[in-house]
């Protein structure tokens, strides 16, 4: 067959997929006639396709043509001549090998112990730089996860030549799926098993550790049938490593194990306890079954979510031809119970599964015990007030109930409005909608913000949110108070979606746009007050909305720009207070208003590298400040002094004078203190600063102070200084861990401590801390790579680890890094011209000598914060 | 003098060069960057393909990945450079794995290795192997259908090799092959019913032999 018949056998045969019965006897009919030969190989085709003859294709040919062992394993040494030791441990046999590396059975070499250990070492050509840094980092947490269930981790640290290691208890057992079948264990004893599998999940759950990739494979069953957890926490070791830093890079999918993995893991999500819980539920499936629930084939991992999710969570759980009933079950048990057990464990959305690790086991150990189990049918579920009054998953389930209910409403409005006889009735429901607008957007958001851990509730919030919120402003017509209200649910959204120096997601660019579609409705609805009443235009939220759409381009690292929106926004709120009446509360909303763009204004200045300039717009912000301060001393007011006072600190210390920068910036401090004190005499009512704000604002003035500290060449009391910042920032962090912000200030702080240590000559230390900030700003960047700041302070923190590095003798790993800044310096050079630091860096990189790097040369402090290239 | 220039040029620069030359329309570069990827991907392939493997769906893909992230400095070439190297890549796997198949189906014969495809798939079918050995005589079957497939569409052997050789998923078949989403899936199906038909031992040269 030539290649154009080929080509209309395959162009008909695309085509016939897409039509009905009828058509398609139609089309091969005709076909008949004219092409007889295409027909013939095209009806084979047809039922090939409608057989899935070809099925297996979509697993790929690797999978079932494992490397015989023999002749290749000398050809093709694993890992370059494993050391006979790393670190106590003398390795022995090989014991197994995997996509990471290979695990070795070892003994303690010191004499101190007799222990034997599995040792785990990484591929040495996958031993880059990142992933030694996050052995290095996370070790310290894992080796505090000590349960009998779990193989704990003992040792770690990196072998000479730089390959990272990891030392596990040692675990003589097998997978717990083939140990149950091998024994044809009843159900109760397998429920006995994976009660204990739950319990060692739910306490490192309690310490924060999460497994990752639970999976039968995971889960050994020792001689005296206990089961072990092994590499707990590891598939965070390894998958971050490689899906942040370099696989979504790429562009490519992260490293996991598709029917194991929960939608939301599958989808590239946050992960909690409820994804390891998730797994959890198809371990039990495979003990109980034979099988997982789920087949991956050919699809994507989004389409295999997806999948998931359309099954609405409802499981098969009889003996397929695929798989029988495993020995020692019997079929009829996983009825009833077990089935909505399963079924409760295996929900598609993590709010409708149980909320713990151990609530999974409370339900088994019930019906082992004949008591009834909690878990109930799915349509109870969904009862709006029983989730209200529940931590995070009962605020997703509320959230996701009202915003139905809105987008319902929303679908009644246009279906309503077709019959002009109900146009009452439409009106009402228009305000029911802009209403749950509301609710929405404010009050179950507000509710939200103060529960750590639902961000990623918040975020379903706002994308459903804007879906409707789109939908009232087509409807909207010319009615400016509505007008009014949309623009302050855009303002809403914008604000979720990542102000610079909010707690939010880092999404500057959809932030952007929510910010950009507020002001121009803002506007609008600003012209209809004008020619409706003429009464005095009250512009202030068009004034705030410029402030913030500036505070985004400059983060953005156009300072150009961001001067531009802050100097409109400055314009109209000195006409404001210059024509305030004398007092009021709304005369202090407006001096505030101006003293936070005075402050935004300094700050584009000084990005565009005045910094005599940007002094004295800080000056002016303190002043309004104060005179907002004394007209009425409260919490936003006093604390308006405190940022004023910080930013002078801050422009104090760049200009060089420390005297001084100590001063503002124990100011700020002093401000902070005196709100904190106020806060905790409960002397704050509602409006007060949150807890979050507190702590966040504490860390900024403990880290100033601390730079300042170092400046004057006092190391130590810097790294005291910098080691309590990264207290607040980290807590913070661990509350909110998609908080961009949150994750800036950490890592801001784990370089300036970073900094302290190699001017006290703790080099090693300092790499690790450098090394975290690399890491923590990594992570933001992967999340929104149009961020100019955080990609300048990468460079920052890998400038002082090349540092550190080659002072300890490290010239290899040093000149690495090295060329890792320049080359992350030149491209933001290209991205972002504006960006003053970038500049001089790079100049400075560019004409350094190579003899800058060498260990003998001393120094006598950190590098400054901003100027971050190595003086040379 | 930056410092990046002075401890020798990292790893994969060969590669990350001729994939920007081949990139430029220099069609030579691309004779020397196969065997260069083809090495790579062996070597990996060789530990990786090994131990826990059979489980683990997504390792030709990751092994893949892997083999760019070593060779290629991704700070330098453009996604259409990616594509390249993953439709280069695609095609070593191809080799590696027919190769192993070749292996796989002496081993059982005591060595003999004689070339087969279908006649070797149908008595396989008898029950005569392991599932691993009926694998791989599936395997070279498709490897034979795809040559014979090769003149006629190939941008539809390029499909078979991105997807079932090297184990990436449509979406990623879709953009190594710069087509739509659909357009990948309409591909797969049109190859796999072909596969299908091959195999089963009725030819697009003429109804079943």
């Amino acid at each position: 067959m030539n290649a154009s018949r080929f080509a209309l056998l395959k162009k008909t045969f695309q085509d016939v997929l897409g039509m009905t019965d009828q058509q398609r006897s139609q089309a091969l009919a005709k076909l008949a006639d004219d092409e007889p030969e295409i027909a013939a190989t095209l009806r084979a085709w047809l039922a090939a396709e409608a057989g899935g003859a070809a099925d297996w294709l979509d697993e790929p040919a690797a999978v079932g043509l494992p490397e015989p062992a023999g002749p290749e394993v000398e050809r093709q040494p694993a890992v370059a001549a494993p050391p006979e030791r790393v670190g106590a441990w003398r390795l022995e046999a090989e014991i197994g090998r995997g996509g990471m590396g290979s695990v070795f059975r070892g003994h303690r070499d010191d004499g101190a112990f007799a222990q034997t250990v599995a040792v785990k070492l990484v591929r040495s050509e996958l031993a880059s730089e990142v992933l030694r840094r996050r052995f290095l980092a996370e070790r310290r947490i894992l080796a505090g996860l000590v349960h009998p269930n779990i193989a704990h981790l003992i040792d770690g640290g990196a072998t000479a030549e730089g390959v990272p290691y990891l030392v596990l208890e040692y675990v003589a057992g097998e997978p717990i799926d083939r140990y149950c079948d091998q024994r044809a264990l009843p159900v109760a004893e397998r429920l006995r098993l994976f009660v204990a599998v739950c319990g060692a999940v739910h306490f490192a759950h309690q310490q924060l550790v999460l497994h990752r990739d639970l999976k039968a494979a995971n889960v050994l069953v020792d001689g005296a049938g206990h089961p072990k957890l092994l590499d707990f926490g590891i598939a965070k070791l390894l998958e971050p490593t490689a899906a942040q830093d370099d696989w979504t890079a790429l562009g490519l999918a992260r490293p996991l194990t598709p029917e194991w993995a929960s939608p939301e893991q599958l989808r590239g999500e946050p992960l909690s306890t409820a994804s390891d819980v998730y797994s959890l539920g198809i371990l039990l499936h495979v003990l109980l079954t034979g099988r997982r629930p789920h087949r991956f084939g050919a699809q994507s991992r989004d389409a295999f979510a997806a999948e998931i999710v359309a099954q609405g969570g409802r499981l098969r759980l009889g003996a397929t031809e695929a798989a029988a009933t495993p020995p020692g079950v019997n079929g009829k048990s996983l009825r009833g119970d077990l089935h909505r057990i399963l079924e409760r464990a295996l929900a598609p959305e993590a709010a409708r599964r149980y909320g713990s690790a151990a609530e999974l086991a409370g339900d088994l150990e019930r019906h082992l015990a004949g008591l009834p189990v909690a878990a109930h049918p799915p349509s109870a579920r969904y009862r709006l007030g029983k989730f209200l009054r529940r931590h995070r998953a009962g605020a997703v389930a509320a959230t996701v109930a009202a915003l139905s209910l809105a987008a319902a409403a929303v679908v009644s409005l246009h279906q309503a409005r077709i019959a002009e006889r109900e146009r009452g009735r439409a009106e009402r429901r228009f305000t029911d909608v802009r209403r749950l607008a509301n609710v929405a957007l404010f009050d179950i958001h507000d509710a939200l913000e103060k529960v750590a851990g639902t961000m990623p509730a918040r975020r379903l919030l706002v994308d459903q949110a804007l879906r409707y919120l789109d939908d009232l402003a087509r409807e909207a017509g010319s009615d400016a108070a509505l007008l009014a209200e949309l623009a302050a649910a855009y303002e809403r959204v914008g604000t979720i979606q990542g102000m610079p120096g909010w707690s939010s997601e880092g999404r500057t660019g959809d932030a952007l746009t929510s910010f950009e579609r507020a002001l121009e409705i803002e506007r609008r609805s600003q012209a209809l007050a004008d020619r409706d009443a003429g009464a005095p235009v009250d512009n202030s939220a068009e004034a705030r909305l410029l402030t913030r759409i500036g505070s985004i381009r400059a983060a953005r690292g156009d300072a150009h720009a961001a001067l531009t929106d802050h100097r409109a926004a400055l314009a109209l709120l000195e006409h404001r207070v210059a024509n305030l009446p004398a007092g009021g509360e709304s005369g202090t909303a407006t001096r505030l208003a101006l003293a936070q763009t005075q402050v935004a204004v300094g700050d584009d200045v000084w990005w565009l590298g005045d910094i005599a300039g940007s002094t004295r717009w800080y000056k002016d912000a303190l002043a309004t400040a104060h005179a907002a301060a004394a007209a009425d001393p409260s919490t936003a007011a006093i604390r308006q002094t405190g940022v004023a006072e910080q930013r002078l600190g801050d422009a104090a210390a760049e200009a060089g004078d420390w005297g001084r920068a100590v001063e503002h910036h124990s100011a700020s401090l002093a401000v902070d203190r005196q709100l904190a004190a106020r806060r905790l005499e409960g002397t704050e009512g509602t409006e007060g600063v949150a807890d979050a704000e507190l702590r966040r604002d504490l860390g900024t003035d403990l880290s100033r102070l601390g730079d300042d500290q170092a400046r004057r060449g006092f190391a130590a009391e810097a790294l005291e200084l910098h080691r309590e910042a990264i207290r607040f920032r980290e807590t913070l962090l661990g509350e909110e861990s998609g908080d961009a912000r949150a994750a800036d200030d950490a890592a801001e702080s784990h370089l300036e401590a970073a900094k302290a240590l190699v001017a006290l000559g703790r080099h090693t230390e300092a790499i690790r801390e450098a090394s975290t900030a690399v890491g923590r700003w990594r992570g933001l960047v992967d999340r929104d790579p149009s961020n100019a700041l955080w990609r300048d302070s990468i460079a920052s923190a890998l400038t002082v680890r090349a540092d550190a590095e080659s002072r300890v003798g490290d010239r290899r790993s040093a000149a690495a890094t090295w060329a890792e800044v320049l080359a992350i310096r030149r491209r933001l050079l290209t991205d972002t011209p504006d960006l003053a630091s970038n500049r001089e860096a790079l100049a400075k990189l560019e004409r350094a000598p190579l003899s800058r790097s060498s260990p003998s040369r001393p120094r006598s402090h950190a590098p400054s914060p901003r100027a971050v290239a190595p003086d040379g | 003098m930056p410092p990046s220039e002075v401890d020798g040029p990292p790893v994969g620069d060969d590669v990350t060069e001729l994939l920007l030359a081949f990139g430029a329309g220099d069609r030579q570069a691309l004779d020397r960057l196969i065997p260069l990827v083809h090495a790579e991907l062996r070597r990996i392939a060789s530990r990786r393909l090994r131990g826990e493997g059979a489980a683990e769906t997504l390792q030709t893909t990751s092994l893949v990945n892997e083999a760019y992230l070593k060779l290629v400095d991704t700070s330098r070439v453009r996604w259409q450079s990616r594509a390249h190297f993953f439709g280069v890549a695609a095609q070593a796997m191809r080799h590696i794995l027919v190769d192993r198949a070749r292996e796989r189906t002496a081993l059982k014969r005591g060595g003999g290795a004689p070339h087969l495809s279908i006649e070797a798939a149908e008595n396989l079918q008898a029950g005569e192997a392991s599932a691993e050995v009926e694998h791989a005589h599936r395997v070279l079957a498709v490897h034979s259908a795809l040559d014979k497939l090769q003149t006629v569409d190939p941008q539809l052997v390029s499909v078979v090799e991105l997807r079932f050789f090297a184990g990436q998923t449509l979406d990623e078949v879709a953009e190594t092959l710069a087509i739509s989403p659909a357009a990948a899936w309409r591909e797969w199906t049109a190859a796999k019913a072909f596969l299908a038909t091959e195999l089963a031992g009725y030819s697009i040269d003429g109804g079943p032999d």
